[in-house]
């Protein structure tokens, strides 16, 4: 065989070698959560609250304590992406603008998201004296949450058949009118896309939570927007570290199991949104 | 209403600037927009005590809060090794990966395969400390015969499987874009698949895999639960420098471990928010980088880790 | 101000727009060069010349729609009846509504058929028989009622593409516009549907000023009350039709109406 064949050879067999090997990292790393969630996940694994710090028990709160701050986080970054967005596809005019947005919206999601908590922790809880705070949490992970949402309603946007505003302008549409009536309406699909997609990330979120959002055993429901609650993140960080109790260890992988299914859920509903809500998609 | 009466009935309005919708969006926007800045100045303030107290002593190789000590090089040093093993491992994979998946001739199941594979980007990277916690690193310490398997080398591994979708997708997408006609044409010629890649694909797809690869290295950096559960956090350097079997710590764990048992305001504090600010830097000029080399493509991708 | 004319008789109709010294530009490139020109009311004024001349820039800065391209800028004055519209005129949107435009590709929104010809009216209180009634006569008056009476709530987008211009036209109509502007109406239509077109637009012009840009220079000679010769930025020749194609046009204006060639 000649030389060129024979590299050519090597590498086909590179590239079967390296997709089979993601595959099966990625079969091997499924099957490891299934198997070693699915013995600690049972009904009332879910609804109990949990008993000797973690240890035994159930995620009840820590599931709600989650969701409660991922859905607040969506709520608070859902008019200020789409802001961002509008601002940046339908009134900024000059090209300098728009470069400095598109920058700071890959800085913030290129900053580490232990960062996010630190400025979290020095602006809020500190020099603002909220103490630990799930709203200021929700705050944080809304910012994190950010660039996502930004970037998938920004595309939508700018994925608009090209005559569409032009079209309503030329019918004596206000800019007002414009935005609200064919720019928002038009790329519903993509902000609710990077809602999704926001939300998955940040539910799995840790480190920009711990020092100031969350509190490890005996929290239930907070009664304002300060104080603490826990999280399914936090609760596994904290199992995870006690990982010479067998128990403790087996409700983190159950805890583990319910967050991925959470995250999921979400990347399910972005991808029916991206679908299903889009007015030119193929389905109408 | 004729024009005639328009012009004379009504007064010329005020710039549609100022209206209250326009304002609340330009606000709301302009804010936006300023959060990474505010982010950078926080910690650019809050390193001021650091650098004003301890100031040279921070590139030192010793982190003894109690002598006053707030060396943060082995830290950097455990920074840069992770991300190094990491992306030894994961480049090549993911992009010899990438390059079988873009030869998968039907569409859907080539963007089944991949979204598949996108899969592993969905999982928290807590999970994967976990699953470093109970698997990985008790692999690592038999095969090595180790005492424990929380060393720089396990979370150098476990981070390659978290960046591998990164620069999985983003090749991929990159190949992909190369024009068929390209690719035809150099088959046409009689070249093998190997040079048809080199010769009429990598030269094309490169930059945008180049910044891939950037984005990669910068979410390595940044990433803390994973590797702060199994770098073993041990504030000095490896000896010999290159043994990557013994414990270490990153940037990243460093600040997971000791951000909650130092004082608001304390000059430990703030040496532990001084090197969350390189961090910052580092990874924001990669992900800048990364732009930069993405900019010449469609707008649809590039901003998402994936 | 008196606008000054370059050409012909005295027996046009007093006109409804007039261009004076007007210059526009794309950035440091100037695509309009101080041109002077008039559109008399309540008849068709067919825009000619070949491709890159700068028919759609004029067009598109009557009802001031280029206000939203970056780096645009004109000199010079338009006036619509006796108002400028130009200088320091800030109610683009009335502006707009007066001067209703269709572009050379027809674009409906999503939505159903009836929606799309209301669309320009949702800041309205209209009743439900009002909606109806500008519904029917905007589509009456588009020539599409017979088409679509039938189906006013499928969606636009199932119409052919010669239906979903004629949609456009009668949505443009709805806002009872004074002036329609055409950009290449019939450009991505078939002959038939081109003819039924216009047709239409003969009968508009009853009613409207319509100022309509063609590559179709037997169109034009169809349609036509006036014609406008651009060429490079600059008006050639304008005129009733019968003057721009008789033989008493400029040699240059004939070369490219009667022989389809462009030497300047
Ligand atoms: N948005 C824009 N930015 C920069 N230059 C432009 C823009 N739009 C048009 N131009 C330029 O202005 C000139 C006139 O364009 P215009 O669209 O008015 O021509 P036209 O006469 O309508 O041509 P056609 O018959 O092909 O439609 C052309 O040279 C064109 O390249
Ligand atoms: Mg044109």
């Amino acid at each position: 065989m000649s030389r060129r064949a024979l590299s050519d050879r090597a590498f086909r067999l590179a590239g079967y070698i390296a997709l089979g090997l993601c595959l099966c990292v990625l079969g091997a790393l499924l099957f490891a959560i299934a198997y070693a969630g699915l013995k600690a996940v049972s009904f009332d694994f879910l609804v109990m609250p949990s008993k000797d710090f973690g240890a035994a028990g159930g995620i009840r709160w820590q599931i709600i304590g989650s969701l409660l701050m991922a859905v607040t986080a969506s709520a608070l970054v859902l008019p200020f992406a789409t802001a961002l967005a509008v601002y940046r596809a339908d009134m900024a005019r000059s090209a300098r603008v728009k470069r400095f947005i598109d920058l700071s919206v890959f800085s913030l999601n290129g900053i580490p998201s232990i960062a996010y908590g630190l400025f979290g922790l020095i602006v809020f809880v500190n020099i603002l004296g909220t103490g630990l705070s799930w709203f200021v949490g929700s705050i944080i992970l809304a910012m994190m949450m950010m660039p996502t949402v930004t970037h998938c309603a920004l595309s939508a946007m700018q994925s608009l058949p090209s005559g569409v505003r032009e079209n309503g302008y030329a019918l004596g549409l206000t800019r007002r009118a414009v935005i609200t009536r064919i720019t928002l309406p038009q790329s519903l699909h993509g902000i609710v896309t990077g809602l999704m997609i926001g939300l998955a990330r940040a539910i799995g979120e840790t480190a920009p939570i711990m020092f100031i959002a969350t509190a490890f055993s005996g929290v239930s429901l907070p009664s304002g927007l300060q104080g603490p609650v826990s999280t399914l993140p936090t609760h596994i960080l904290a199992l995870a570290q006690q990982a010479t109790n067998p128990d403790a260890l087996r409700n983190a992988w159950g805890a583990s199991f319910v967050l991925i299914g959470l995250v999921f859920l979400f990347s399910t509903a972005a991808f029916i949104a991206r679908t299903r809500l889009n007015p030119y998609s193929e389905r109408l | 209403m004729s024009f005639a009466d328009a012009a004379a009935v009504m007064p010329p309005r005020p710039r549609a600037r100022r209206d209250s919708f326009t304002l609340w969006i330009t606000g709301s926007a302009w804010l936006s927009a300023s959060l990474a800045g505010l982010i950078l100045l926080t910690l650019a303030v809050q390193s001021a005590p650091a650098i004003r107290q301890a100031g040279g002593t921070m590139l030192s190789v010793q982190w003894l809060p109690s002598a006053g000590q707030y060396g943060i090089i082995p830290m950097v040093f455990g920074s840069l090794v992770v991300m190094a093993i990491a992306m030894t491992i994961a480049l090549p994979v993911g992009v010899m990966a990438a390059v079988q998946l873009s030869q998968i001739k039907s569409l859907k199941t080539r963007r089944f395969v991949k979204a598949l594979l996108e899969g592993l980007a969905g999982i928290p990277s807590i999970v994967y400390g976990l699953i470093g916690v109970s698997f990985l690193s008790v692999f690592v310490a038999d095969i090595f015969d180790l005492q424990t398997g929380r060393v720089i080398f396990t979370a150098g591994l476990l981070l390659s499987v978290m960046i591998l979708p990164t620069i999985l997708t983003l090749s991929e997408d990159a190949i992909s874009a190369v024009p068929n006609a390209l690719t035809q044409n150099a088959a046409a010629l009689g070249l093998y698949r190997f040079e048809i890649f080199r010769s009429a694909v990598l030269p094309s797809a490169a930059p945008h895999i180049l910044g891939a690869g950037l984005l990669a290295l910068g979410r390595a950096l940044g990433e803390t639960m994973a590797v702060m559960l199994i770098i073993g956090s041990l504030d000095r350097l490896p000896s010999p420098l290159w043994n990557v079997l013994s414990s270490g710590q990153t940037i990243t764990s460093k600040l997971g471990r000791e951000v909650g048992e130092s004082a608001f305001g304390s000059v430990h504090f703030s040496a532990l928010i001084f090197s969350a600010l390189i961090l910052v830097i580092i990874t924001l000029s990669l992900t800048i980088a990364a732009q930069i080399l993405f900019a010449r493509r469609a707008k649809t991708i590039g901003l998402l880790h994936v | 101000m008196k606008p000054e004319l370059k050409l012909v008789s005295a027996q046009t109709p007093p006109a409804a727009i007039t261009v004076t010294d007007f210059s526009a530009a794309y950035g440091d490139v100037n695509v309009i060069k101080n041109i002077s020109l008039s559109v008399p009311e309540k008849s068709v004024t067919c825009l000619l010349g070949p491709s890159g001349s700068g028919k759609s820039t004029l067009l598109r800065s009557l009802n001031r729609i280029n206000d939203d391209v970056a780096g645009f800028t004109t000199k010079g004055d338009i006036h619509i009846g006796e108002s400028c519209v130009h200088k320091g005129f800030t109610d683009v949107t009335r502006l707009r509504a007066k001067a209703g435009m269709v572009f050379q590709t027809p674009c409906v929104f999503p939505g159903s058929i009836a929606a799309n010809v209301l669309f320009g009216l949702k800041g309205r209180k209209l009743s439900k028989i009002e909606k109806a009634q500008i519904t029917e006569q905007s589509l009456r008056a588009a020539a599409l009622w017979k088409d679509v009476s039938h189906r006013l709530s499928a969606p636009a987008s199932t119409l052919s593409v010669g239906q979903q211009q004629r949609l456009c036209i009668a949505r443009a109509l709805a806002v009872t516009p004074d002036i329609l502007l055409l950009d290449e109406p019939t450009a991505s239509v078939d002959p038939v549907s081109a003819r039924e077109i216009e047709t239409l637009i003969k009968t508009l012009s009853k009613d409207y000023t319509i100022i309509m840009v063609t590559h179709d220079v037997r169109q034009a000679g169809r349609v036509a009350d006036r014609a406008i010769f651009l060429c490079d930025g600059e008006v050639i020749e304008q005129g009733p039709r019968d003057h721009m194609f008789s033989k008493a046009a400029l040699p240059k204006t004939r070369t490219y109406l009667l022989e389809e060639f462009c030497d300047c």
